[in-house]
């Protein structure tokens, strides 16, 4: 579904990627790992088209991703929750959602997909009229992962979506986008949080100073030595 | 600091290459009117030292310390009615006319550097010092029985004769009024070359690059912006108040308006911001370029708006940086 | 003296709606592009000329005249946004330049004006003729049109912000640019729109005051400092707070007429900004709404 084909990404002068490649099959859950400054969100940003790559290619479901502009990306069936949330802070909750629908093909069906987001997280329709601003960190990230889903997307990028979140509301987070993965969209989870991340992914990919330093199956990433004392905690 | 090595080589270099300039400038001009006799060409050079000094008393503030005034001209209208109005209503001597200006500007600048201390967006300190131009404008113009308004002050008496030593110089005669404004400029134009170069002037471009960095390396924020305000303001008074004295007629929209500001900013950006040659350059070329392009008469605002418009998309950065290199421009 | 202070104070809500007018698109612009648009008095004096001509030279009525003009502005709006401002914020860097490029169009639209129509100033008819006397109270029906009016086309502004698709998009690109971008928003788009709605609500205003004032090439300076006043006061982004401000500047004005002499009432509106800057720059009224 996805492909990244060797990208090279600059900030400036400076080199963030260096000839990355991964791919993501549809259905699929794939992690990103790193720590801080890995080149995770540089990642993700190209993907979304607010960074253009120097050099290779990205291909989603055949058509150049790197090529487009960035508001058209969602058009191609992709949402990206970004990292920090970046919800709009003055607006109600409900606003926030359907801004998320405000692509063409989203847009009528925005009441349907509100309802849905509402029964996957019963505590945005509580607070539906609240601003988003004064939401708690994980009200918020239910928010911003909602406003995603709004998009009716085929894929779902997930920019660290456990950052600043108590560990009992990042297993709730990781149990839902569990079920968004089963109900068939498939998932790019960027993480710093491996543990759960691998529990959850299919597949993962280690990312260290912008560059692809391992990769494989879920469980075997998980199992691997320099994984575990690094990422793990092990 | 990172940027003190860089700086040092830098400054190895413009030692030689930049004061030198500088010197060969003013000899230049110095030698001028022994060179060329005709009067209206050295009212010509008059007007392009004194933009040039205007232009850089407000670069200080813009190109320097990152304040984005829009009131420069309050400054320098001021100088030039206090001295005017001294010398008329109170018979004080020019010579001294123009200090009390000078610090009169600089007790009035307190005045507008209040906002400009918390507020750093530019367009909040253009449109605070923008206002604050406006209400002395309007005020010049209100008070008719003082100023007789936009009718003009006019019969304001020339800078008097002085002795030197067995010589007596009046400054009826162009070529004198030349030296003085020569003397005038070369003074701003040093004294603006030491202050950048000093300790003061480094506090002023961190200011200007990062607020924040200059706080936490223990940078007096208010202090530093009240005294650029200040020095900025006296110099730009002084030399209004050689305006007044010069020209002897002071209309309120021609030295208090927003068109002076306009000028001084397509000045300063023809030459070039954050350069001390820059608004030289562009005082020069555009007072004398409009010279020959005097058949323009009415349209010459419009030329200033186009090219306002023009350069800030093209050359943002100035004509000058983009022709010198780089090691004379700083 | 009472009858004329009220009177002079109804002068001032009605003034003050047309400051509010241009406040709030002033406002539009420095909340979702991030700039202060210089050019904005200029855009004003162009509406107020465009409804001129329409009603002089077209000789249509002033209901349809200033629509015509509004849509006219609307497109010139869109095309200045698009040739000088689009260049402009591509760029990252000094937050003065849109400034000193507005400020460089400002300077060209208003020498321009007065080249092609010259330096006199133009006088309308009054839409609506005759006095109304409410209360013992004398007040033109002309002014309590603009007062209406202003008022009914900011109310529907600001529903237009709060419901419609471009509103809601409006409002993102201004809260967060690349979130907006990411949910599908185009922002340069709205930037297009921004700038095209403020030139039409600054045409709506010069052309409501028209009649009583006149229009002449040097009209936008003074609105702009005044609208940029009126935005600082009432707090940037907030619609509800353009116009409470906007009544206060006004009023100030029309008593300062009356109690001084109306050469100072300009000086009064720009003290009240240094005075609002130098103690609270938020401003006093509504909350943030960009």
């Amino acid at each position: 579904m996805l492909e990244v084909g060797a990208i090279d990404v600059f900030y400036g002068d400076a080199q963030a990627l260096h000839g990355v490649s991964f791919e993501v099959h549809e259905g699929e859950i794939v992690t990103l790992l790193g720590s801080n400054g890995a080149g995770k969100t540089t990642t993700v940003r190209t993907l979304s088209g607010l960074i253009r790559p120097r050099k290779g290619t990205i291909t989603f479901r055949g058509i150049r991703l790197d090529k487009i502009l960035a508001h058209k990306v969602v058009s191609l069936g992709i949402a990206h929750a970004p990292e920090g949330r970046h919800l709009f802070q003055q607006m109600s909750v409900r606003e926030n959602l359907t801004l998320g629908a405000y692509d063409a093909s989203a847009w009528n069906d925005r009441e349907e997909s509100m309802e849905r987001v509402f029964r996957l997280f019963p505590r945005l329709k509580e607070r539906s009229k609240q601003l988003a601003g004064t939401l708690s960190g994980g009200e918020q990230q239910m928010c911003a992962i909602g406003r995603a889903l709004m998009t009716r997307p085929n894929l779902l990028i997930l920019d660290e979506p456990s950052l600043g979140l108590a560990p009992n509301l990042v297993e709730m987070i990781f149990q839902v986008i569990a079920e968004i993965g089963e109900s068939g969209i498939t998932i790019l989870l960027i993480e710093q949080n491996a543990h759960l991340a691998l529990q959850l992914a299919h597949r993962a990919y280690v990312l260290e100073n912008g560059r692809v330093a391992l990769s494989g199956p879920g469980r075997e990433v998980a199992a691997n030595e320099h994984v575990r004392q690094a990422y793990l905690g092990l | 600091m990172a940027a003190k090595p860089s700086l040092a080589k830098a400054s190895g270099r413009v030692v030689i290459s930049g004061p030198w300039l500088g010197g060969i400038g003013f000899a230049l001009l110095a030698v001028f009117p022994l060179a060329v006799r005709d009067p209206y060409w050295m009212h010509l050079m008059i007007l392009s030292m004194m933009w040039a000094a205007l232009a850089t008393t407000w670069n200080l503030l813009l190109g320097y310390a990152g304040i984005f005034s829009m009131g420069q001209q309050a400054f320098f209208g001021l100088g030039a009615y206090v001295s005017a109005l001294l010398a008329m209503k109170a018979g004080v001597s020019p010579w001294l006319g123009l200090w009390v200006g000078g610090a009169a500007a600089a007790a009035i600048s307190l005045i507008i550097v209040a906002p400009t201390l918390r507020l750093r967006a530019a367009p909040y300190v253009a449109i605070a010092t923008l206002a604050f131009a406006e209400v002395c404008r309007i005020v010049a113009q209100n008070l008719v029985n003082l100023t007789r308004g936009e009718l003009g002050l006019n019969g304001i008496p020339g800078m008097p004769a002085i002795e030197l030593g067995g010589l007596t110089i009046n400054f009826d005669s162009r070529s004198h009024s030349y030296y003085l404004m020569l003397i005038l400029f070369i003074a701003i134009m040093l004294m603006t070359y030491k202050l950048v170069r000093s300790p003061f002037g480094m506090a002023l471009k961190s200011i200007r690059e990062s607020p924040d960095a200059a706080q936490a390396l223990g940078v007096d924020i208010p202090r530093a912006k009240i005294l650029v305000f200040a020095i900025s303001a006296a110099m730009a008074a002084v030399v209004g108040a050689f305006y007044a004295h010069y020209i002897q007629v002071l209309i309120p929209s021609s030295v208090l308006g927003l068109p002076l500001m306009v000028e001084i900013i397509v000045i300063t950006l023809i030459g070039g911001r954050g350069t001390i040659i820059g608004p030289v350059i562009g005082a020069f070329a555009l007072t004398i370029g409009l010279e020959y392009l005097r058949f323009l008469g009415d349209y010459r605002m419009l030329l200033y708006g186009l090219l306002l418009v023009s350069l800030i998309i093209l050359v943002p950065e100035g004509l000058v940086k983009r022709i010198l290199p780089r090691r004379l421009t700083e | 003296m009472t009858s004329q202070l009220i009177e002079q104070g109804l002068n001032g809500l009605m003034l003050g709606s047309i400051y509010a007018l241009m406040a709030s698109g002033l406002s539009l612009i420095f909340g979702s592009m991030k700039m202060l648009n210089f050019a904005h008095g200029e855009l004003y004096m162009l509406g107020g000329f465009a409804t001129y001509f329409a009603v002089t030279f077209l000789g249509l009525p002033w209901w349809l005249a200033i629509p015509l003009a509004m849509g006219l502005m609307l497109l010139a709006g869109f095309a200045i946004e698009r040739v000088v401002i689009e260049p402009l914020l591509r760029r990252p860097g000094w937050d003065d330049t849109p400034i000193i490029a507005t400020l460089g169009l400002g300077v060209f639209l208003q020498n321009a004006a007065l080249l092609l129509f010259g330096a006199q100033f133009k006088n309308l008819p009054y839409f609506i003729e005759g006095t109304g006397s409410f209360v013992g109270i004398r007040m033109a029906y002309q002014r309590i049109l603009i007062l209406v009016v202003s008022v009914a086309v900011m109310a529907l502004f600001a529903q237009f912000l709060r419901r419609s698709k471009l509103g809601m998009a409006l409002r993102a690109v201004a809260q967060d640019r690349d979130a907006a971008r990411l949910q599908g928003i185009d922002a340069q788009g709205t930037y297009m729109w921004a700038f095209g709605i403020a030139a039409a609500l600054a045409t709506l205003a010069a052309a409501m005051i028209a009649p009583i004032f006149s229009v002449n090439p040097w009209m936008g300076l003074t609105l702009l400092v005044k609208a940029f006043a009126v935005c600082v006061v009432g707090g940037l982004g907030s619609i509800g707070g353009a116009i409470l401000a906007g009544i206060l500047l006004g009023t100030a004005e029309s008593l300062t007429v009356v109690l001084l002499s109306s050469q100072w009432k300009d000086v009064v509106s720009f003290t009240i900004l240094i005075i609002v800057l130098w103690v609270r720059p938020s401003g006093f009224f509504g909350t943030k709404e960009w």
